[in-house]
């Protein structure tokens, strides 16, 4: 158990990036402003999580307040440019400003950057779910054309959502787990988070796949 | 009050899982049902371009018989009645003169006018409805329509024919086409281009013939590309399922057919920089053989 979860959280998870990174680079001739957006997404986590990953031998939990704040910011860049009604992208205007002021003030006020932040990133991901349910709602209810399958960004936006949903409980009850809960027991909720990754990230290097120009 | 003791690890482990499988559902179902409206959508759009098509056959279809009809008529009927004016006239010609006198200028006259009609009944005829069949093929008609252009001397028109096997290999359908969409061509190119010079060359590239029509005018302007001529044509390319490319200066446009549908999509449409090589208007017609 231990093994695998060293090798899965340490070694594949992370690395699982490189798929839709490599995809995106791949297809960078058809990839349009949302999609660049997601792939400077990719590059900044990417590296944030080597740096933490370089650092597990201590505290490097500041890294994840500041991975979540740069995460909140351009994955609610990029539902500013894909949300198809003018008030979700006003709305989305407003959060990319909003957010990454809530994360400092959280920072420095409200919960210690050697604890997890679960203030905002459990607000982070009601966020990202609420514009992934809106976006995939409005795509079957109001619009007339198209293959969903066809539609790069149903599969990255179906990333998003499984993601988020599925972490949120992890993100609110994260301090408790991690003080009062044993090794097995983080390490199994770890594993499945980074099972969420992974599944977002083959999720998102399809949505790549699928640009066309 | 009685203690709570359930293991809060547990609960977070199973809201994990539960949410992520509600969400996985959830993102099912989406993908499911639009795809669904999608097909039906596609379906609707098949149903819809195959009756289009099926038009488009009626309506060529009929206009080939009723053109082959007319055709018939004026072949049979007023080509025979004239043939027998004709011989009337000559018949009186001679009872009214003596053998010693010579025919009489307004009885030669007549003859000719009455020549020159069969003649012109006779094109007509041929124009409406070419006789193509087991031993006339397209070769033949395009030899024909070539000669009568040339007799006409508003314009000098070449035919470079490849090897006729493969002409006389197409279904008269096809050739009907392809013989409508080069008539209709060289009616433009006499009408509106100012052109002195038409040629058509066949020749045949991997399994495609090709039929490239080129004059020395004035190429396309606005109007004759948002035309009636090009919409026949390319009505009844699509509908033997031929390919072709229009260029003249600044503008060439490429058009096939869709596999599935069968009808005519733009392919590429490369402004400016074709056709700096020559003047004019040339259209190559590319049909799988």
């Amino acid at each position: 158990m231990k093994a695998f979860s060293y090798a899965w959280l340490v070694y594949v998870v992370p690395l699982s990036l490189l798929i839709p990174l490599i995809t995106a680079l791949l297809k960078s001739i058809s990839l349009r402003r949302p999609l660049w957006i997601l792939v400077g997404y990719l590059v900044v986590s990417g590296s944030i999580n080597m740096v933490a990953i370089l650092n597990s031998g201590k505290n490097n939990l500041p890294y994840l307040h500041l991975y979540t704040c740069v995460e909140g910011t351009l994955l609610l860049l990029f539902y500013q440019t894909v949300q198809p009604v003018p008030w979700m992208r006003q709305l989305n205007t407003v959060l990319i400003f909003a957010f990454p002021l809530l994360c400092i003030i959280n920072g420095l006020f409200l919960q210690s950057i050697y604890q997890f932040n679960s203030y905002v990133r459990p607000i982070e991901a009601i966020l990202l779910i609420g514009n992934s349910a809106y976006y995939s709602w409005y795509d079957t209810a109001k619009r007339e054309t198209g293959s969903w399958t066809a539609n790069p960004f149903n599969w990255i936006n179906a990333g998003f959502l499984l993601y988020f949903s599925g972490s949120l409980f992890q993100f609110i009850f994260s301090n408790v787990v991690s003080a009062t809960a044993g090794y097995t027991i983080k390490l199994l909720i770890l594993d499945i988070h980074g099972t969420l990754v992974l599944c977002m990230y083959i999720l998102m290097a399809i949505g790549f796949y699928k640009c066309n120009k | 009050m009685q203690q709570v003791t359930d293991n809060i690890y547990a609960l977070v482990i199973m809201a994990m899982i539960g949410l992520s499988l509600l969400a996985g559902a959830f993102v099912l179902i989406q993908a499911a049902a639009r795809n669904r409206i999608w097909r039906q959508q596609q379906k609707l759009l098949d149903a819809h371009i195959h009756h289009q098509q099926e038009l488009l056959h009626a309506i060529i279809s009929s206009q080939e018989e009723e053109r082959k009809r007319i055709g018939m008529d004026l072949h049979d009927s007023v080509s025979s009645t004239l043939s027998a004016l004709r011989m009337m006239i000559v018949k009186l010609t001679r009872e009214s003169g003596s053998s010693q006198q010579p025919a009489s200028p307004l009885g030669n006259e007549c003859k000719q006018i009455i020549d020159r009609v069969i003649t012109d009944v006779r094109d007509i005829a041929h124009n409406l409805s070419p006789p193509l069949g087991s031993a006339y093929f397209l070769h033949d008609v395009l030899e024909d329509l070539s000669e009568r252009v040339n007799r006409s001397e508003k314009i000098a028109m070449t035919l470079h024919l490849c090897e006729t096997g493969i002409l006389e290999q197409l279904n008269p359908m096809v050739s009907l086409a392809l013989y409508r969409v080069l008539t209709e061509l060289v009616n433009n190119t006499i009408r509106h281009a100012g052109a002195q010079q038409v040629n058509i060359l066949f020749s045949v590239l991997s399994n495609e013939l090709h039929i490239e029509y080129r004059d020395d005018g004035i190429g396309m302007t606005g109007t004759a590309r948002a035309g009636m001529g090009l919409h026949n044509i390319e009505s009844r390319l699509s509908y033997i399922g031929a390919a072709y490319t229009i260029d003249y200066p600044g503008m060439a446009v490429t058009v096939h057919p869709d596999a599935k549908t069968g009808t005519m999509k733009p392919g590429i449409t490369e402004a400016v920089v074709v056709n700096t090589l020559h003047k004019g208007f040339r259209m190559v017609i590319r049909l799988p053989v």
